[in-house]
């Protein structure tokens, strides 16, 4: 059986790439992951993006790369999952490094979202969850998320909505992010007063769109080693589900999807809750961060905005969380973003993190999932 | 969506059609083949009409084809059978928590200026 391992990695900057499209920037990346390493059989090369085919009308992008890269003895596969589409396709590489089949698999997202205008976007990026809702409900995934804002807030009798601390810390962490699309730093007032964006969320609660483009080297561990390169291995992954309407849960504040992906990959990795020194989760909004703190027990129910508050998130907290300003500020291009929250990861691990650096980290976990819950992924990576 | 697939809606735009397991009496909208709770086969079930806003959000981030509604609230309606539903309020300036309100026909959104007029389900204040 395979063993896989990150061995190289590589991204852009996360921002308004106004004059480069999605093959520019996956060129970027793609060059970067193999920047200083020896030639590289790739076997197969498998693409996320969530909306290539609404914003530059291109499909079956893999193909495309693999064109653009000019590795033709490559197998291709594409994958379409929100913010969740390069965990799939990173879930499914490691499948084929297990099997033995693969020996070396780049994988990788990429998202172009400011060739559209703000509407269309709101309506792409909501097509992740139930269509009927979305076209006939008129439901968008910011409105979706600010109705659980509201019944967190009164779920829980909490009069203040603390987990706006949540883009507070990720902005300080993507302050000394080069890569990151909002460097600037925020504080809990300027989130509360910005303008809202649906009623309790404000801009500053939700991710904006974003380019960009992260790849990842996977490779069968033995391969890695007689190659000579460096590398963080991937000790387990799980993946789970459930129902996309929140009327049809057991309970709307429970994240039972990341939960259990989580539970799985912290099995299949031998690694307890309490080993792991940071966590790049994907949460699209502020409450839906202080939700996936929850669901992983990491926090009290109702109990993750007062963690957040003393910093116990923070970078020189206990847990360290999204260190180079996860999806709200160092950017969330949707395809792409599971990427980068590997390659972070990957970077820490590594003692690569330059200002971020979470020092001696052994054990990261990457989580990931496709609107609020529906699909979660989950990632044990370590030395 | 396109009009043909609108058109495939249509029962569930129009009347607020849901679906209720056979085995454990669970209700969902919009309708279920499969009950989530028990996996149970589901049956098409007529919601009540009528129920209150438990939650609701005034919605800037909408999409293309609701712009024109632009802003609009976006509400958690618990109906009187309990089945909770999201929908958009209508004929509301200022909405509240506990509010009756029932469902109502209006426009959704139209293809072009000359194209299809698509309806569907609101919910207006009791009147």
């Amino acid at each position: 059986m395979g063993m896989p391992v990150v061995a190289g990695y590589g991204f852009t900057r996360v921002g308004e790439h106004w004059d480069r499209g999605l093959k520019d920037l996956s060129l970027e990346a793609i060059e970067k992951v193999f920047e200083g390493l020896p030639s590289v059989e790739i076997d197969a090369i498998y693409v996320g993006t969530a909306l290539s085919g609404f914003y530059e009308l291109q499909l079956s992008l893999a193909s495309h790369i693999a064109d653009l890269v000019a590795r033709f003895d490559a197998s291709v596969s594409n994958f379409e999952a929100g913010a969740a589409s390069s965990a799939q396709a990173l879930y499914n590489a490691a499948l084929g490094i297990y099997s033995g089949m693969y020996k070396a698999v780049l994988v990788g997202g990429v998202e172009k979202m400011s060739d559209e205008l703000p509407a269309p976007n709101y309506r792409g990026v909501s097509l992740v969850e139930d269509s009927f809702l979305v076209n006939y409900s008129g439901l968008t995934e910011i409105g979706l998320h600010a109705l659980l804002a509201k019944m967190y807030l009164s779920e829980y009798g909490l009069d203040e909505p603390l987990y706006s601390y949540l883009p507070v810390n990720e902005h300080e962490n993507a302050s000394r992010a080069g890569h990151a699309q909002f460097r600037n730093r925020i504080t809990y007032d300027m989130v509360r007063s910005a303008s809202p964006v649906s009623d309790p969320l404000t801009i500053f609660d939700v991710t904006a769109p974003g380019d960009g483009a992260a790849y990842i080297l996977l490779m069968d561990k033995e391969y890695a080693d007689s190659l000579g390169v460096e590398y963080v291995k991937l000790l387990g992954m799980g993946a789970a589900g459930q129902p996309a309407n929140l009327f049809d849960r057991a309970s709307p504040l429970f994240f039972s999807a990341s939960s259990r992906a989580v539970e799985k990959a912290l099995e299949k990795a031998g690694v307890e809750t309490e080993d792991i020194d940071l966590l790049e989760m994907y949460n699209p909004s502020s409450i839906s961060g202080a939700l996936v703190l929850e669901s992983l027990g990491l926090a009290d129910k109702g109990g993750a905005g007062k963690l957040l508050e003393r910093g116990h998130f923070s970078l020189s907290g206990e847990l360290p969380v999204n260190t180079f300003g996860g999806a709200k500020a160092r950017g969330d291009p949707k395809g792409a973003t599971a990427a980068y929250q590997l390659a972070e990861a990957a970077m820490q691990l590594l003692g690569r993190a330059g200002d971020n650096q979470v020092d001696g980290a052994e054990y990261a976990l990457v989580h990931s999932m496709v609107g609020l819950d529906i699909s979660a992924y989950a990632f044990v990576l370590g030395v | 969506m396109t009009e043909v697939s609108d058109w495939r809606f249509r029962r569930y735009r129009y009347r607020l059609i849901g679906s209720r397991c056979r085995e454990c009496g669970e209700t969902s909208y919009p309708p279920r083949r499969r009950c989530a709770r028990c996996g149970g086969a589901t049956e098409e079930y007529q919601l009540p009409r009528r129920g209150r806003v438990v939650h609701y959000t005034l919605l800037k981030a909408l999409p293309t084809r609701y712009n024109r509604y632009r802003p609009y609230y976006l509400a958690v309606v618990e109906l009187s059978d309990g089945t909770r539903v999201i929908g958009m309020l209508t004929d509301v300036d200022e909405p509240s928590e506990g509010m009756e309100v029932e469902a109502t026909l209006r426009k959704l959104y139209t293809y072009g200026e000359d194209g299809k007029i698509i309806y569907g389900v609101k919910f207006r204040p009791v009147l």
